[in-house]
């Protein structure tokens, strides 16, 4: 009998595949239905020369519908919110998943000869909150030089880029930015509408002067025998990949050649257990160095970079009032100055404790992922002490990431309908917290509700096509401090806020 | 310096200048001879080794060099230049001897993927590969790939002049967990007809293929490659990680075991005790397999082979393990035990149809007691067998596992330990390659083969070496027996060991008739292997 039931209650989702530009069906994309919070794929299909499809007789849930094809970004990538649907027993649901057309930017870079460079890679640069202004991380999207010096970078999402030529594995030269400055500061960004294709954005590398730099790591202890030591060069500046990577030899000694004339900062860390593409992979027993110069024309002189130990940092994650908001969560670390190797992440233990093994003592930003939904971070306490979000691990103190389970609610109205709305967590020291994001879709009345929101202060924006580049960006928010609205949520509380429609500005940095 | 040392300094200096002499030279580009400058150059000669790098105007140069023959290599590898090795002879003299080298610019293969129906495939991975030989086993010595772009195009670039086989992987396949309750008739799933793995023109497997013959700084433009469709059907199992330390969650890859490939046909993460699935895949013979290193650096690895034919595949629960320990024990046949044990050799193993993984330990030197364990292999799995620094007469009779020979055939771990048995008596060859006019050849590749060729070949049946630069090569490490020995110009020692290629070229060896404990020397002219 409960059988028989639940096939009367079968229910079912149909949708279509649209371009979102044309209305136009798209035939031959993936269709994928996902659990959230991971999006654990549960079933999936492809749209038919009508670009319709159907999931039938899914259980009941909460799921995210998700669409991909060639030459399109993947959904959810940037309407994420559009895709979100709960599915009970007879339902039928219809959804429209429209698909953003990607960009592609082509171009060549050369040298002042006109000669291909080679060994170079042009990427998107993502620009995220640093101590001293902003880093620029070198995002996944990126293409190779090829050897007659082209490129082509496809699959950009629309928008805005900080496109530059930055070297890879080659000769080291300071990153391009469009149009052909190497200060940040001076780049303009390349605004691409969906489906664009960009030819000639070209790259010029060149330096009028090149340094050659030489140096010694000391400090290296004798067991490492013959064990590599990985010297990496990074401008000053907060580009947060390295220009170039050596191996010292075995009496420690390293150069770089051709380094064009500029203040770096020099780091050495062994022993080497392997490379990826753009790291080096220590074994345990880290030791590293570091260290500040200026390369002038000519030569850069004899420096030396004494490795010393790594820290250890330990702590626990606690859920207060009870229960358990890990298990398990990681806790990352993102250095905002240069270290060798990738950004470290430690995973907690059914307890709630994590560590960190080995640690360069730099400073670091604190952030947490995979908590269960419903669960926050509340405030962060370093050798017992309240802190803000950055620290500099000593080798002794705890850190203690207090969790809590009580949130809020913020909900309001938008200036106008359908856009989205979305809420960045701002830190104790008053500057965004970069991964603290929560979104919402408004309605056709132009009503949203974000449910629920950890206890904390928040800046709030609404707007259309909003991507990655724009909110993840802290210049972004900065430019559009007028259009965004602060709210304070407190533990159980209902926080009204209603938004205009973010319009950005023309020339946002 | 006071002014009597600094006179006895410039008079030794010019003792030494007498006694030593100099090579410098230019590295440029062969058509435009443009200077290729940041080239890396390395002389091996009687004194050792040296290095330098190209400046600008691509010149280099060494100095206090003892007389003698040299062997000059250039790398230039990165900036698109083949590698060149040429030999030279530095006189005691006061003005340097030149070596100019010219650099042939590497070669480019260039096209686009597109599915059945015209439109361009985006994303797949287009490898050249070309296959070489070590010991009769046949090896991948090419790894050069690229991703077709949003228009289908690739561009294989730093190519060498060879012959290549082109094939196509579409995008990776997703192993994905299994709906909870969900698709209960798996085993009744039908096939999907999908793209699948193409070789250029169009075929699915390397013997219907053509190979791709790529000349000297050749840009072959307009390859285009049409994706088959087959029949797919999907796998499924599920994976146990019962360590002290399970992971949270685990990587997952399924891999084509043919040819020797270490492609990933699809990836994925799941939780452990989670069941899982690929949809997708095209018959062939598969590994399954997922590995993962705990914070003491230990490795625990899952694998199961399997083939795919025209239905779905339910493969048996991985349990992911500890790597296992291989010890064994070396012999000499008729040796007494006060008899010295040769020192300082090593077993060591390569994974039959992959790849070595993170924390996998293959190799150990063998103990004066002949015993040795190598640490971390894979078991169940596939292994050849070879021994490394064996020192000058003695060679490998026999190594068994389980009663099995697994010296011509590979070793299937978890067979039991192995036994090396090492005779003492063997022969050496040392020889020459002369030219028609007596001068020596360098760099020639010289083939040492049994009589006749069994058809399992064990690598002391199959010997490959190259002619230093003063035209010399020996061989040790082979029983006594019959022989036959070949020279070859301007061929890579593990195209010389193609078993293929030395039958096809059997008529032009010299005999060899090896006896126990013989030192015999040979002088030999190469063949043009372009001639066979």
């Amino acid at each position: 009998m409960q059988f028989l039931l639940c096939l009367l209650a079968a229910a079912a989702v149909r949708g279509t595949v649209i371009d979102d530009a044309t209305g136009k069906p798209i035939a031959g994309a993936e269709v994928r239905l996902a659990l959230p919070p991971g999006a654990e794929v549960v079933a999936e299909t492809s749209s038919d020369e009508n670009g319709d499809f159907t999931f039938d007789n899914p259980p009941s849930g909460a799921y995210v519908l998700a669409a991909a094809k060639d030459t399109y970004l993947d959904l959810p990538q940037n309407s994420f919110v559009h895709s979100r649907i709960s599915v009970r027993p007879g339902s039928e649901i219809r959804v429209t998943l429209p698909l953003t057309r990607a960009a592609v930017i082509t171009g060549k870079v050369l040298d002042a000869s006109g000669r291909p460079v080679r060994q170079a890679r042009v990427v998107s640069v993502l620009r995220r909150a640093g101590p001293d202004g902003v880093r620029l991380i070198p995002s996944a999207y990126g293409a190779g030089v090829d050897d007659r010096g082209s490129y082509r970078l496809f699959g950009l999402p629309p928008g805005r880029h900080l496109i530059a030529a930055t070297p890879a594995g080659g000769p080291p030269f300071l990153p391009v930015y469009f149009p052909g400055v190497t200060d940040p500061a001076k780049a303009e960004p390349v605004n691409l509408r969906a489906g664009e294709v960009r030819a000639s954005i070209d790259f010029a590398v060149w330096s009028s002067s090149s340094a050659t730099i030489t140096g010694r790591v000391t400090g290296r202890p004798e067991e490492w025998a013959d064990r590599g030591v990985a010297v990496s060069i990074f401008p000053a500046g907060g580009y947060a990949a390295p220009l170039q990577m050596v191996n010292a030899g075995r009496d420690g000694r390293f150069r770089f050649e051709g380094v064009p004339s500029g203040s770096y900062v020099v780091v050495a860390a062994g022993p080497v257990h392997g490379y990826s593409t753009m790291w080096s992979i220590y074994d345990a027993g880290m030791r590293s160095g570091r260290i500040q110069l200026d390369a002038g024309a000519g030569s850069g002189g004899e420096v030396e970079i004494a490795l010393s130990g790594s820290v250890p940092l330990e702590g626990e994650l606690t859920t207060e009032g009870g229960g358990t908001c890990h298990s398990p969560a990681q806790v990352g670390l993102d250095p905002l100055e240069p270290v060798a190797g990738p950004p470290p992440v430690a995973r907690s233990d059914a307890q709630g404790r994590f560590r960190f093994a080995e640690l360069a003592p730099v400073r670091y930003r604190v952030f947490t992922s995979g908590l269960k939904p419903g669960c926050f971070v509340k405030e962060l306490r370093l050798g017992g002490k309240e802190m803000s979000e950055t620290l500099i691990p000593d080798g002794v103190s705890r850190l203690r990431i207090i969790l809590t389970t009580q949130s809020g609610t913020v909900y309001g109205r938008t200036a106008a309908p359908q856009a989205t709305v979305i809420l960045t967590r701002l830190g104790a020291d008053g500057e965004i917290e970069p991964d603290q994001k929560l979104f919402a879709a408004a309605g056709k009345d132009g009503e949203y509700r974000v449910d629920p929101v950890g206890p904390g202060r928040y800046l709030a924006i609404a707007m259309r096509k909003a991507t990655s580049n724009h909110y993840l960006d802290p210049l972004f928010w900065a430019d559009h401090k007028e259009q965004s609205v602060r709210a304070v949520v407190e533990p159980g509380a209902n926080v009204r806020v209603d938004l205009p429609v973010l319009v950005p500005r023309e020339n946002w940095r | 310096m006071k002014p009597a040392l600094a006179a006895i300094w410039s008079i030794y200096a010019s003792a030494v200048a007498q006694t030593a002499g100099s090579l410098a030279g230019a590295v440029t580009e062969t058509v435009t001879r443009q200077p290729v400058p940041a080239a890396e150059v390395s002389l091996t000669g009687p004194g050792g080794s040296k290095t330098a790098v190209t400046d600008e105007r691509g010149q280099y140069s060494f100095d206090g060099l003892q007389p003698g023959n040299y062997r000059l290599r250039v790398n230039a590898w990165k900036a698109g230049y083949a590698f060149k090795s040429v030999f030279t002879r530095v006189r005691a003299e006061p003005t340097a001897k030149r070596a100019d080298v010219t650099l042939d610019k590497l070669g480019v293969l260039e096209g686009q993927v597109l599915d059945r129906d015209k439109n361009p495939v985006v994303g797949a991975m287009v490898s050249a590969r070309s296959f070489g030989y070590r010991g009769g086993r046949r090896l991948l010595s090419s790894f050069h790939s690229a991703r077709t772009t949003d228009l289908g195009e690739f561009r294989i670039e730093r190519l060498m002049a060879e012959r290549y086989y082109l094939v196509v992987e579409p995008k990776p396949l997703q192993i994905r967990k299994r709906l909870p309750g969900g698709n209960r008739d798996f085993e009744e799933r039908k096939p999907v007809i999908a793209n699948v793995r193409t070789y250029y023109p169009n075929s699915s497997t390397p013997e219907g293929a053509a190979m791709v013959a790529l000349g000297i700084a050749e840009q072959r433009e307009g390859l285009e490659i049409t994706l088959l469709r087959e029949r797919t059907v999907c796998v499924a199992s599920s994976l146990v990680d019962t360590g002290p330390e399970p992971s949270p969650s685990l990587g997952l890859m399924l891999s084509e075991l043919y040819p020797n490939s270490q492609s990933r046909i699809a990836t994925g993460t799941i939780r452990p005790g989670d069941e899982f699935e690929v949809c997708g895949v095209p018959p062939a013979s598969y590994r399954l397999w997922s590995f993962t290193t705990d914070s003491a650096g230990r490795t625990r690895m899952a694998s199961e082979l399997f083939a795919v034919a025209d239905r779905a595949v339910r493969v048996p629960t991985l349990y992911l393990k500890p790597l296992a320990s291989l010890s064994g024990e070396a012999m000499i046949e008729g040796a007494r035990p006060e008899d010295p044990f040769p020192a300082g050799f090593y077993v060591s193993l390569t994974p039959k149809d992959r790849i070595n993984i993170a924390g996998e330990e293959t190799s150990t030197k063998v103990l004066e007691s002949g015993s040795f364990t190598i640490q971390a292999v894979v078991a169940p799995d596939e292994y050849w067998v070879w021994l490394l620094r064996l020192p000058a007469g003695f060679f490998v009779k026999e190594v068994k596992a389980g009663g099995r020979d697994v010296w011509r055939e590979p070793l299937r771990t978890g067979s039991g330990s192995l036994r090396v048995l090492l005779g003492a008596n063997g022969p050496r060859v040392a020889g020459h390659v002369l030219d028609k006019e007596g001068l020596p050849v360098p760099d020639a590749a010289v083939v040492l083969a049994a009589v006749p060729l069994p058809a399992q070949i064990a690598p002391n049946e199959l010997l490959t070496t190259a002619t230093d630069q003063d035209g010399a090569f020996s061989f040790h490490g082979m029983p006594p027996g019959d022989y036959r020995l070949l020279a070859f110009t301007g061929l890579s020692q593990d195209k010389a060991g193609d078993p293929d290629f030395v039958r096809s070229t059997w008529t032009k060896a010299v005999d060899l008739s090896l006896a126990a404990k013989e030192v015999k020397t040979v002088r030999i002219l190469p063949v043009d292997p372009n001639r066979y």
